[in-house]
């Protein structure tokens, strides 16, 4: 084989690995330590949650125009998590229901702060408020891998439970 | 007259030693929701807090009729008023009661949903269950020490798990017994699915120095559940049919009480 020849094959045998490498994990969230700053992709590939008129948990393939960060990329996920649904599916993340704020700690917990309307338009009950934070708890795993629990608040204040039953004073684990 | 003291101080050594805690006899019945808190409501306005209030009196009114010996029955609410669950946990507590039930009406986004369904504590979650249920303590003054290494915090987190195995089985009992009764006669008009027994973090569970479950009764966001608790006789049917499982609870424990002595 000519020397030119080997480089070029050996150029793009690097070319192949770097890509087998470096892709797949671009095409996740990343959360760089501190800044939360997204790696410039302009859409991204998400799944967000629902409820099927069995009652069961699905995920639906989503796309979103990424923010800034990845804390505004949650934002955007439950703000579509919480819109009216055609189609059979129904919202196990009460319609309407606005995030006032996200931010996270050094223990790769996310801190989701709610406005009352979480509450305020919630369908109540166990099962109820069970839907509510499977749906919560898969959005957070399938879309932000890094991350290892969550923490739900009301207008900056903890959240003792969505609906008097399951307790959401704790860090509820994602993973 | 000092032989009489020494056979009392004998017969006095076992009730000591085997302390009866487990005898079902005060039962603590509490109605979900209350006042400006209404629960879910139904899509005709039926409102949980209401119907949990109306099922809790004729509960009590089932339990303590007909029993020897009597169960007494305490409500953490008797009308619609606001009770918070911190309370709920520290009226039952102080009562010193047996047993504890909370009654619930579901809800879900699905009309579809439907039945009942029995819930115990999970106290999995562990040193931060622990941490909430001595925060809750604090309010009492009762634990003084913040450490999650402190003794007292480590007998806190036992005593929390003391319960698990008798509500388990109190559990399975409430729930046997309102399958047998809705789902296994000829009168088909009472059928309720039976959703069977679960576990989950309860903010009205967590806490609680006694067996306790969680009774979600049907639900509110399905036609025909609701219909069904539009109905008298299906609510009485229902309630002495718990009230028949209390009892059950009780000889159940009696018999275990018995047998470690």
């Amino acid at each position: 084989m000519k020397p030119g020849r080997k480089i070029l094959v050996a150029a793009v045998a690097a070319l192949l690995l770097v890509s087998l490498f470096y892709f797949p994990l671009r095409r996740k969230f990343s959360l760089h330590e501190g800044a939360l700053i997204n790696s410039g992709q302009s859409k991204r590939n998400a799944v967000i949650f629902f409820v099927n008129q069995d009652g069961k948990i699905v995920g639906r393939d989503t796309e979103i125009v990424s923010g800034a960060t990845v804390l505004d990329d949650i934002k955007s996920l439950i703000t579509q998590e919480s819109l009216a649904r055609a189609g059979g599916l129904l919202n196990a993340i009460p319609v309407g229901t606005a995030v006032r704020n996200v931010f996270i700690d050094e223990n790769k917990c996310v801190y989701i702060d709610f406005e009352r309307s979480i509450i305020d338009r919630h369908v109540g009950g166990t099962e109820g408020e069970s839907l509510t934070l499977e749906a919560l708890k898969r959005t957070m795993a399938e879309n932000f891998p890094e991350l290892d629990s969550m923490k739900l608040l009301v207008e900056g204040k903890e959240l003792a439970s969505l609906a008097g039953h399951i307790s959401t004073r704790l860090k509820l684990k994602v993973k | 007259m000092e032989m009489k003291i020494k056979i009392l101080l004998l017969l006095l050594v076992p009730v000591l030693l085997f302390p009866d805690h487990l005898k079902v006899m005060k039962v603590i019945i509490d109605a979900g929701h209350g006042g400006y808190d209404g629960g879910a409501v139904s899509d005709y306005g039926i409102r949980e807090k209401d119907v949990t209030l109306e099922m809790a009196l004729l509960l009590k009114k089932h339990i303590e009729g007909a029993t020897e010996p009597p169960i007494t029955a305490i409500l953490t609410r008797s009308e619609d008023k606001f009770v918070p669950l911190i309370e709920r946990v520290g009226l039952a507590n102080k009562s010193e009661g047996d047993l504890f039930i909370s009654l619930h009406m579901n809800a879900s986004p699905t009309k579809r949903d439907s039945g009942f369904e029995v819930y115990f504590y999970d106290s999995t979650g562990d040193a931060e269950t622990a941490a909430v249920a001595k925060r809750e303590n604090e309010q009492d003054g009762s634990v003084e020490n913040k450490d999650r290494n402190n003794p007292l915090f480590i007998l806190w987190d036992l005593a929390q798990n003391e319960f698990s195995k008798e509500s388990s089985g109190a559990s399975d009992i409430i729930q046997s017994a309102l399958d047998g009764a809705l789902n296994r006669n000829a009168d088909t008009t009472l059928k309720l699915r039976d959703r069977g027994v679960k576990q989950a973090n309860f903010l009205v569970l967590n806490g609680m120095k006694m067996p306790s479950v969680l009774l979600e009764m049907g639900f509110l966001t399905n036609k025909n559940d609701e219909e069904k608790f539009k109905k008298q006789e299906f609510k009485e049917r229902y309630a002495a049919t718990i009230a028949d499982a209390v009892r059950e609870i009780r000889q159940k424990f009696d018999k275990k009480s018995a047998a470690g002595r």
